[in-house]
């Protein structure tokens, strides 16, 4: 999942989650950017105080069970009349999964 | 087709723009308007006033709390995605409370098109687009044609969601089939109407292939993409169970890193959820 760490806590390499924007909207930093130190530069020209990463300690609880991705996947495929053709469309249907496996487990927890 | 003939006739009768947006861009069109100008012609429309700061400190535009006015909220996001924001909430008022019928939810139709609206935003950002601010507004519009069957063949319209789910293909296919229009071009019969800007009206018309004219636009290949993954992701419903087969072609021009959706997918869970409360529930 995520985490947000103010500009004095980036450590090169963390992966930027959510894209920075500055107030005439232009895009500094897009989503998924690793960051290095040139990175942290700019935000600090821009005045930018916090970001959004990816937090690698809580990769494992982001995961769904095997039998739910199986099942899950089943159900996309029946919707579909294409397969992917490349890697970004691949990794599409992967974010799918875990979407909808998350607020799966989300809607049980509520119950 | 009678059918057709029938939603053209009515044409005349499609709603109108709510004032708060005709007010807006003519304040805006006069050179001389201060952000205090329209920030007063906000003001008079309470629950617009609300949910534009709500929007400005949501996680969609990323500003987390520091705008506390509706001046502020203009300067940070800007004259034209706020009159955006406000033709989006409109457009979402006007055709909220319409009952479901069988297999067709208004309600899930607008949670469809607010997630296109987030995704082909969050898009924009990451392709850099020129036009940042009409994104959000294209997306959440470009299923607007659907709305016009519900409510002008309202009957006609649940039959042809209906043969859709049953023989498994897009609404658009069972909509030329059963209808003589599609959705599209309903959309784009509205947009004229309501005279909103070419890139919107593309975006409407377009989406279901990517391409405008045989050509490619950044706007409607984000758009297509979005109506893609909101599908994918059961993000609301759309009237059809398929999923929409995206262009290849729109890939190689949004440009993409290989793992985008699986980097951003929590983002975009986040952004979606605080969008519809806030402009579905709120």
């Amino acid at each position: 999942m995520s985490k947000i760490v103010s500009i004095d806590q980036i450590e090169e390499g963390m992966i930027n989650l959510d894209p920075v924007v500055n107030k005439f909207g232009q895009t500094l930093l897009p989503s998924g950017v690793k960051l290095t130190s040139s990175h942290v530069m700019i935000l600090k020209t821009w005045n930018i105080r916090s970001l959004t990463v990816r937090d690698e300690n809580e990769t494992e609880t982001d995961e769904i069970s095997e039998e739910l991705r199986i099942l899950i996947k089943q159900q996309i495929k029946k919707r579909m009349k294409w397969t992917p053709r490349n890697e970004i469309e691949k990794d599409l249907i992967n974010a799918a999964i875990k979407i909808i496996g998350k607020n799966y487990y989300r809607a049980n927890q509520e119950k | 087709m009678d059918l057709l003939k029938k939603i053209l006739s009515r044409i005349d009768e499609f709603p109108t723009l709510p004032t708060i947006y005709q007010t807006l861009s003519d304040v805006m069109a006069n050179p001389r308007s201060t952000a205090s100008d329209v920030a007063a012609v906000i003001a008079e429309d309470q629950s617009a006033a609300s949910k534009i700061l709500k929007a400005a400190n949501s996680s969609i535009y990323g500003f987390r709390g520091r705008v506390s006015s509706i001046s502020q909220a203009i300067l940070y996001i800007g004259f034209e995605e706020v009159k955006n924001l406000i033709m989006a909430m409109s457009v979402i008022d006007m055709f909220k409370r319409s009952k479901p019928t069988g297999n067709f939810n208004p309600v899930d139709l607008w949670k469809h098109s607010i997630g296109v609206g987030v995704i082909t935003r969050y898009l924009g950002m990451n392709v850099k687009a020129q036009n940042l601010e009409s994104y959000f507004l294209a997306g959440v519009l470009h299923d607007i044609g659907k709305l016009i069957f519900y409510r002008y063949l309202p009957e006609e319209y649940e039959q042809t969601i209906n043969y859709a789910i049953e023989n498994n293909i897009s609404a658009r296919e069972a909509e030329a089939e059963i209808l003589g229009i599609t959705h599209t071009i309903a959309g784009e019969l509205l947009a004229e109407k309501w005279k909103l800007p070419v890139s919107i009206k593309d975006a409407i018309r377009y989406h279901t292939t990517g391409k405008v004219d045989g050509n490619f636009n950044v706007l409607v290949g984000c758009v297509h993409i979005a109506n893609v993954a909101t599908s994918l992701f059961h993000f609301g419903q759309a009237g059809e169970e398929i999923v929409p087969t995206p262009n290849l072609d729109v890939w190689k021009l949004v440009d993409l890193p290989d793992n985008f959706f699986t980097m951003s997918y929590s983002s975009l869970m986040r952004d979606y959820d605080e969008a519809v409360s806030l402009l579905l529930l709120g």
